[in-house]
């Protein structure tokens, strides 16, 4: 049977081979086997090509190109027995009376990125400033240029990143390599990324933090207006949450980026960044919230 | 660079940067494996035509959770699986039968211009046969087989996809190869 599936090595299919020569009530089962297997693929490939479907998928995502932005499903330790041993610990606290420390967050859910400066790049491609990417964990991205992070969990956070970095979100942390750059914590509490290798803990007012201490300059395409945006992103009293739509023509991918969010103080941010008049801003509290349904449970045999 | 030479990885990151057209492509290339992963579980063709719409949109919308490390296959049939147990408890395990049964004998795939009208009767009997042997196929047996025979996937890519052990997915298909021997066996004592 695994000689019909072709699956045999060499030296086992040259046996097999050999003995179908001499064994006609084997070399009948084989070929009657191959023979059901053609007839079975043939009426299922005819059926599939009548019924495929491949333009209305399309059509439905020219229709509504959204992205939503990657949530990351935190283990049960995280979920309960930390937030669980943090409250024991909270409580612990506030009965000594000794006040408590600043708490780093060690992994947020999800992160996303937009260019504030008009010459950003990234992935080697100049990128309008309205444009929002998601941070996943199978792609690393190398930005160039003044870029805005939202880093989402139960507390969100704001980051600028100046200059010159490869991206990826790994193991739930923002991950800086190859990075020259600045970084600057703009909204929220305080924050651990990596850069380089190393853990960094964004707290605020921490500005002009240099990754790597050889570069002395920021990128020149940065532009005043654009760090006029983020000190006054800074003094925003919440973090932001933002929903951004192109128009549907131009079929762009549009991120959704949902979770705690104060409406205005998402719109304010991304107009500010955004030089693209036109575009739709909505509110988060205006979109569906979907949860993900893909790892609720694992694929299993169907039994 | 032609677009059959790309990763699926490579069309992710290039769906994510905003070039949507490239799901077109994933599209391509598995919408027949998530069809015939659902034929092996779905009665009505009608379903399985919406399932499979259902999953590549709700793949495309989650693409950024799409964790690089799986197959993309894979994770396209988990997603499928998910809303496949969705629509049965919407459906209250109430499935529709026979449709694909006829659906597939009425289809013309197995006309062959050069082959005479007997010929033509006998196959489609066979077919026929074959159709409703497999569908008597328990469905953790049935699934590889298809995906194997239908799909002419290797034992480890199937395993791969379905989160089996390659020696499960081996075995599976053995055991179903070895139930249609002995169906095909009694079909042909009882004609």
């Amino acid at each position: 049977m695994a000689f019909a599936d072709g699956e045999l090595d060499k030296s086992e299919l040259a046996e097999t081979a050999a003995h179908l020569k001499t064994c006609q009530t084997c070399a009948r089962e084989v070929s009657g086997m191959s023979e059901d297997d053609n007839l079975l693929r043939e009426g299922v490939s005819n059926v599939f090509a009548r019924h495929r479907v491949n333009e209305r998928i399309m059509n439905q995502i020219r229709s509504n190109p959204v992205v939503e932005a990657a949530p990351v499903k935190k283990p049960f330790w995280q979920r309960i027995l930390l937030p669980a041993l943090a409250i024991g610990l909270i409580l612990l606290a506030a009965i000594m009376m000794i006040p408590a420390e600043r708490k780093y967050h060690g992994t947020v859910d999800s992160v996303s990125f937009q260019a504030l400066n008009a010459g950003a790049t990234v992935d080697g491609m100049t990128v309008a400033a309205d444009r929002v990417f998601p941070l996943s964990s199978c792609c690393a991205h190398q930005l160039n240029g003044d870029f805005l992070f939202v880093a989402r969990r139960q507390s969100p956070a704001e980051f600028r990143m100046q200059g010159i970095a490869t991206v990826k979100f790994e193991n739930a942390v923002p991950t800086f390599e190859e990075a020259d750059i600045e970084l600057d914590l703009v909204n929220g509490e305080g924050l651990q990324i990596i850069v380089n290798g190393e853990k960094v803990e964004l707290s605020a007012g921490m500005v002009n933090f240099r990754s790597s201490p050889k570069v002395a300059s920021v990128s020149q395409s940065i532009s005043n207006d654009n760090a006029a945006t983020v000190i006054e992103s800074a003094s925003m009293p919440a973090t932001t949450a933002a929903v951004i739509e192109e128009p549907v023509a131009s079929a762009a991918v549009v991120i959704d980026s949902t979770v705690d969010a104060t409406p205005a103080s998402a719109s304010e941010t991304v107009a500010a960044a955004s030089a693209t008049a036109g575009d739709a801003i909505e509110p988060a509290d205006a979109v569906d919230h979907i949860t993900n349904p893909f790892t609720e449970e694992p694929l299993g045999d169907g039994r | 660079m032609n677009k059959h030479e790309v990763s699926d990885i490579e069309l992710v990151k290039k769906i994510l940067t905003g070039e949507i057209e490239y799901f077109s492509e994933l599209v391509e290339r598995y919408e027949k494996l998530v069809f015939s992963y659902l034929l092996s579980r779905l009665n009505d063709i009608q379903e399985v035509e919406d399932i499979v719409q259902d999953t590549f949109v709700k793949a495309f919308r989650h693409l950024a959770s799409y964790d690089c490390e799986r197959k993309f296959a894979g994770w396209l049939v988990t997603i499928s699986r998910n809303l496949l147990i969705d629509s049965r408890r919407k459906a209250g395990r109430n499935i529709a039968s026979t449709d694909l049964v006829t659906d597939v004998l009425l289809s013309d795939s197995l006309k062959e211009t050069n082959a005479h009208p007997p010929e033509i009767i006998i196959r489609r009997e066979r077919f026929r046969q074959i159709v409703n042997m497999i569908q008597e196929l328990s469905e953790d047996l049935r699934t590889p087989f298809l995906l194997r025979v239908v799909n002419e996937l290797p034992y480890q890519e199937i395993a791969e996809i379905l989160n089996l052990p390659l020696q499960t997915v081996k075995n599976r298909i053995f055991k179903a190869r070895g139930v249609l021997r002995e169906k095909r066996e009694t079909y042909e004592e009882m004609s």
